[in-house]
């Protein structure tokens, strides 16, 4: 029997990190995610795993990547001016291709901004924030269920495709106390890459489109592991061909492997006319709000994207052959509603609710906007 | 073959470093050390972060890791926190080490967590092409300091003492024996370690202050460098310009990191157990 | 009942973050509904306004802030100015009748004006019993949760040795509304 009880988003995050395998946690404290931290701080020594509080956030993803490197499931917890100092490490992680988990429980900005207001303010540093071109998996759960499995999901991920996997959270939901049902261990998915034994040096050697094993330090084998950009041994290399494979791998083991990857949510899609896209604390108030638009006999409907990145795509474009309207309701000022435009046709009406003032939208708000767009 | 060569990737070779560069003797120093202490490569890990002494560890043998700039020992904390019994080695430059990285290393130090840090001296930053460093004497003229160098230069010792670090040590490539004795010492002491090592970039520094060749510039280091002991007989006036050598802290009481927390933390968090959330 | 909506409005040290968290356990863990509770803070948690809203359902619960407030206890008057809107037109409302002076406009609201924070003070013996005092004011008014749930949990819930000081702040939340 699975348990029903109340616990705070964050802790939820905790609790379901600790399930999926997490064994080592370096965090800096910020609002809204401390409580992540705390929670580490006090579970992960009476579980033998290891905790620390870096001195920054910089300090705290480079911990992260060390420990992966060193056969360890790591996490790290921040909120948005603590994921731009992560930048850089995001792309050291993807460079050598680690897998660690980041939560970033998304308070108004830019800067320090709105520390104690939700937003979803980073759906696009997310993506981007990072120089360089790379892959990127960013999950965005909405609802308590959601949290626990798609913290556990974005382990297995980064563990499965070797790479950073980005958890995003908004401050309403980290530092909401909920009703939740924790799962019963086995019943779900944890994925355990089993020891890879490093034979030779052609550590990154693979097919185009292929799963990497993990590798890491320590297997009998020394191994080099660069920032620079690499051959298939791992040596800095910088010859056209070489770079050119080395870039299409890390981005093929992503984008060859979406139906693994990408997760969604679909309410009343079937014969929506009006599609509500939405995500996150977003989405509770857009589901509210198409439940009431049905009971007044509005063809609404809400896709919920669970995987932000990469975006869900070929899903979208199979209900715009149906549904012609789509409405964008996000906490900033306008950012996913960029990828919705630039994959729907011509002839889809493209509508936003957009603001980030601090202020979820209720479901009335959300009902209004579905209403005057239906018409 | 000798001792110290299975400790050195030659298919890695060439290096990036010019003719002369005193890198090259501090990755032999650091190879006999790990031959003298009869280390399994693969129980060793060398990290670094960016520039000429960034590019060190792919010429080591062993598990090794090249990182973000000043970042080095963010990655080795992570590193040796998950395998404790391996021997981690930071190597930095000067830009690496107390400029941008210069957070992490205080931290290290307060920490006392048992990686061993090598910080290669050379006063400037040399693989982007002579800017100047914390590190710079004053007065000396490089890219950025084109009238002369106005700020004064962190002093390693004095800062790494203040910051408690249990070992640091201070040696120069003109005198690899010696150089090669403390960097072992280092390895075998528990705690945090910095091995500051006087280099020379006569390309990079000598160049714009009249040491181009690695022979002036190596004659410059033996010059401004003496014995502590030495060095205490100077008057203070005298003492301002020159580099002590050896081992100025070796603190063997204060306890490791790792070792605190995992025999320390662990058993009282699992026998007392903080009251845990539902 | 479908949903049923609570706000707490205090200044920050006040006790409603712990009022809430102790009414979605009892909710959800001995009365096995759904509930969430959502705080709305300031940057200090002491001293700046403060709101927590709290939502007991049926169902799976949407949208996590209140919308249409059902019951809303406030200690203080400017958390009252600034979070009475949302309340629907039968609300219940009770407020601290020595901190909230200037009421407004009251007339589709049944209003308790009592003196929780002094009878917390007096009754109970500690201004910290007022997270307490305020559940029980609650439970009361709304019988959104049963008092037997209410007491077990608290005795389940108060920290050794304060135990008695707890049940007496049930007490004096009892008797505050006649």
């Amino acid at each position: 029997m699975s348990q029903r009880k109340v616990l705070q988003g964050n802790i939820i995050v905790a609790k379901a990190a600790l399930a999926a395998g997490c064994d080592f946690f370096a965090g800096y404290p910020i609002t809204p995610s401390s409580e992540i931290a705390q929670y580490m701080s006090k579970e992960m020594p009476k579980m033998e795993r290891t905790f620390i509080q870096m001195e920054d956030e910089i300090a705290s993803l480079g911990a992260c990547i060390g420990a992966s490197l060193a056969g360890r499931k790591p996490l790290t917890a921040t909120s948005g001016p603590g994921f731009s100092l992560m930048q850089e490490h995001i792309g050291m992680a993807v460079m050598a291709e680690v897998p660690v988990v980041i939560v970033n429980v998304m308070r108004g900005g830019p800067s320090t901004g709105m520390p104690t207001k939700p937003a979803q303010a980073d759906m696009m540093q997310a993506r981007w924030g990072t120089h360089g071109d790379h892959p990127i998996i960013a999950l965005y759960p909405a609802f308590s269920d959601e949290i626990f499995s798609e913290t556990v999901r974005a382990f297995n991920l980064a563990e499965k495709y070797w790479n950073p996997v980005i958890l995003l959270l908004d401050e309403v939901l980290g530092k909401a106390h909920m009703d939740v049902e924790i799962p019963e261990p086995g019943s779900y998915e944890v994925f355990w890459e089993k020891t890879h034994e490093i034979k030779d040096l052609n550590i990154y050697d693979r097919k185009l489109g292929e799963n990497p094993p993990r590798i890491d330090f320590f297997h009998g084998y020394p191994i080099h592991i660069d920032s620079l950009e690499h051959d298939a041994h791992g040596w800095p290399s910088f010859d056209a061909k070489t770079v050119d494979k080395m870039q299409k791998l890390r981005m093929q083991k992503i984008y060859q492997n979406l139906d693994d990857i990408i997760k969604y949510k679909e309410y009343f899609m079937d014969d929506a006319e009006v599609m509500v896209f939405s995500f996150g604390i977003s989405a509770r108030g857009a589901l509210a709000a198409v439940k009431t638009a049905r009971e007044q006999g509005i063809k609404a409907g809400l896709f919920q994207a669970l995987t932000i990145w990469p975006f869900p795509r070929a899903a979208l474009q199979e209900r715009f052959k149906k549904t012609k309207k789509v409405l964008t309701v996000e906490m900033n000022m306008g950012q996913m509603k960029y990828e919705v435009e630039r994959i729907a046709p011509c002839d889809v009406e493209k509508q936003t609710l957009l603001r980030a003032n601090g202020m979820p939208f209720s479901p009335a708000e959300v009902l209004d906007a579905i209403k005057e767009f239906a018409k | 073959m000798r001792d110290y060569e299975k400790y050195i990737r030659y298919r890695t070779f060439p290096t990036p470093w010019c003719p002369g560069c005193g890198d090259g003797v501090i990755l032999k120093s650091i190879a006999m050390a790990f031959a003298e202490l009869n280390l399994d490569p693969d129980d060793i890990v060398v990290v670094a972060g960016i520039g000429c002494s960034g590019r060190m560890p792919t010429y080591f043998n062993t598990n090794t890791l090249h990182t973000t700039h000043g970042r080095a020992l963010t990655f080795a904390t992570g590193i040796k926190l998950a395998k404790p019994e391996k021997l981690v080695v930071v190597i930095s430059g000067d830009g690496d080490a107390t400029a941008i990285g210069g957070n992490h290393l205080i931290h290290a130090a307060r920490r006392n967590i048992g990686i061993k840090m090598i910080l290669i001296n050379n006063g400037i930053y040399g693989m982007t092409g002579g800017q100047v460093s914390p590190l710079t004497p004053p007065k000396f003229f490089t890219e950025t300091t084109p009238y002369g160098n106005i700020e004064p230069h962190f002093n390693v010792r004095e800062l790494l003492t203040a910051a408690k670090a249990t070992f640091v040590a201070r040696e120069t490539v003109n005198r690899l024996m010696q150089l090669k004795q403390v960097i072992k010492k280092s390895f075998q002491h528990k705690g945090f370690s910095v091995v500051e090592v006087m280099s020379n970039c006569h390309v990079n520094l000598g160049r714009r202050n009249k040491m181009k060749s690695p022979l002036v510039m190596t004659k410059y280091i033996r010059d401004i460098t003496m014995n502590m002991a030495d060095f205490e007989k100077l008057p203070p006036e005298e003492q301002a310009p020159k580099y002590p050598l050896g081992i100025f802290v070796q603190d063997t009481q204060r306890l490791e990191y790792t070792d605190l927390y995992y025999n320390h933390i662990v058993p009282v968090a699992q026998q007392t157990g903080v009251q845990g959330e539902k | 009942m479908k949903k049923y909506e609570i706000r707490y409005g205090a200044v920050g040290g006040q006790g409603i973050i712990t009022a809430g968290a102790l009414l979605v356990d009892i909710a959800v863990e001995m009365e096995n509904k759904f509930a969430i509770e959502s705080p709305t803070y300031t940057a200090a948690v002491r001293g700046g306004p403060t709101k927590v809203d709290v939502i007991i359902a049926d169902e799976k619960i949407d949208f996590p802030h209140a919308t249409a407030i059902d019951f809303f206890l406030c200690t203080d008057q400017r958390p009252y100015d600034i979070y009475k809107q949302s309340l629907k037109d039968d609300a219940i409302v009770v407020v601290d009748s020595h901190l909230v002076r200037e009421l407004g406009d009251t007339r589709h609201w049944k209003v308790y004006q009592v003196p929780i924070i002094n009878e917390t003070k007096v009754g109970a013996g500690n201004v910290v019993l007022t997270s307490v005092v305020s559940l029980a004011v609650t439970q009361k008014l709304t019988h959104i949760i049963t008092y037997e749930h209410m007491l077990a949990h608290i005795r389940h819930w108060a920290p050794k040795g304060t135990v008695d000081m707890n049940i007496k702040a049930i007490e004096v939340g009892m008797n505050l509304i006649k």
